[in-house]
């Protein structure tokens, strides 16, 4: 096995054990085990559980990257486009549910490093999303701003504080679908009216 | 004075299944069971004094849910054939089931205290039993050719569990996948087993 295969075979059975335990559960020694790979070789690759945690955040996000931003881009009507974009955020959160929550343990304004240089890129990303969807009402003289970017900036903070004061209190490792998916009704809720307040009154 | 919790037995007994089938018992925490039913880990030492006397209880309480389900999928069987078919299925659903806590029975503490082993001993005890049983049935109703049914019983059991064990074996972590194919390994297994000892075997 190359190197890069044996980092991704790595990075698999990561996976598998933290979306099954849980991140704080699941010990380097184990999955050392699980690939029948020394503790000093797994050292290796991944010199701490961090690394290897903020390693498998980077892998999941990047996994439906290119689908989501191709859907996102065929779709021209920003309220739809708005909308897909908040589902597929939810699908995310919610098929790899067991793994993010250990990100409750951080404290979002002070990751540690490596997490944290996922972390900016990764509010890039949402931020540049979030921008092309209402670059989208602005390019199509729907809405009445010029500064698409700073608009996002705003939804986006908004959204963030509003997911934070929504969030599932207490270690809940089960938690019900429905939950988030109510979330997820708020979030858009809120969004289309954000986007209403936009738009150009017509007549 | 100890006053009465608000928590059931049994409510406990659940909450504490469901921590067990997915994280296994070294990887669950008395603490976390309260958590799970919104109370303080002192008022499960009402009912339970440690960790060990949970988990006797947690397992009893399986063996007696698998053997209900055993006996009510078994009863419905018409033919031998289709009672051990469903005898294996069943054996399937309930490891697959309670894998995590299935396979820590090497689990250290437990394992020397004697817990599981000895109830998992007095369970195959009862499959052996039960298996016999059927087999006994099948001879004198001459769907099967007579033999030694305790000595055959103890050979398709011990194979079902060989199959079992390998799944266990090659991962800690198995997916649907495995347990599939183990599952359709042991039917295959049963019917031949059930082949060479049907009574019109040696007819045509």
């Amino acid at each position: 096995m190359s190197q890069d295969q044996k980092q991704e075979a790595i990075l698999e059975a990561a996976i598998r054990r933290f979306a099954h335990f849980g991140v704080a559960k699941a010990t380097m020694a184990e999955i050392a085990s699980d690939l029948s790979l020394s503790k000093a070789s797994l050292y290796y690759y991944f010199p701490d559980k961090l690394s290897l945690y903020a390693a498998v955040i980077k892998k999941i996000t990047s996994e439906n990257e290119k689908q989501d931003e191709e859907d996102l881009a065929k779709e021209k009507d920003p309220f739809k486009a708005l909308v897909l974009y908040l589902e597929r955020r939810t699908d995310f959160i919610i098929r790899y549910y067991n793994i993010l929550e250990f990100l409750r343990t951080f404290n979002p304004m002070r990751m540690p490093e490596p997490l944290e240089s996922v972390f900016i890129y990764l509010k890039k990303r949402e931020l540049a999303r979030l921008t092309s969807v209402i670059e989208k009402g602005v390019s199509t003289g729907l809405f009445k701003i010029k500064d698409a970017r700073k608009t996002a900036e705003l939804l986006y903070e908004f959204l963030d504080g509003f997911r934070a004061s929504l969030a599932l209190h207490g270690a809940n490792f089960f938690p019900d679908k429905k939950q988030f998916q109510s979330i997820l009704r708020k979030e858009i809720e809120f969004s289309l009216i954000f986007f209403n307040g936009l738009t150009i009154k017509k007549g | 004075m100890k006053t009465e919790p608000t928590v059931r037995k049994d409510q406990i007994i659940e909450a504490a299944i469901k921590r067990f089938a997915h994280f296994g018992i070294a990887k669950t925490s008395l603490t976390e069971v309260a958590d799970d039913l919104g109370v303080a880990k002192q008022t499960l030492s009402y009912y339970f004094s440690d960790k060990k006397a949970l988990v006797t209880a947690v397992v009893d309480k399986l063996g007696e849910e698998y053997e209900e389900k055993l006996h009510a999928e078994i009863d419905q069987a018409d033919t031998v054939e289709k009672a051990l078919l469903k005898l294996t299925e069943v054996k399937s659903w309930f490891f697959e089931k309670y894998f995590m806590l299935l396979t820590q029975e090497n689990h250290m503490e437990l394992a020397t205290a004697g817990v599981l082993p000895g109830r998992r001993n007095k369970l195959m005890n009862r499959e052996l039993a039960l298996m016999k049983a059927l087999l006994d049935q099948g001879v004198s109703k001459g769907e099967l050719r007579p033999m030694d049914s305790a000595k055959k019983a103890s050979l398709l059991l011990e194979t079902l569990y060989a199959f079992a064990r390998c799944v266990k074996d090659k991962s800690a972590l198995p997916d649907k996948e495995a347990f599939q194919q183990v599952l359709t390994r042991q039917k295959e297994v049963t019917r031949i087993f059930y082949d060479s000892l049907k009574s019109d075997t040696w007819k045509n």
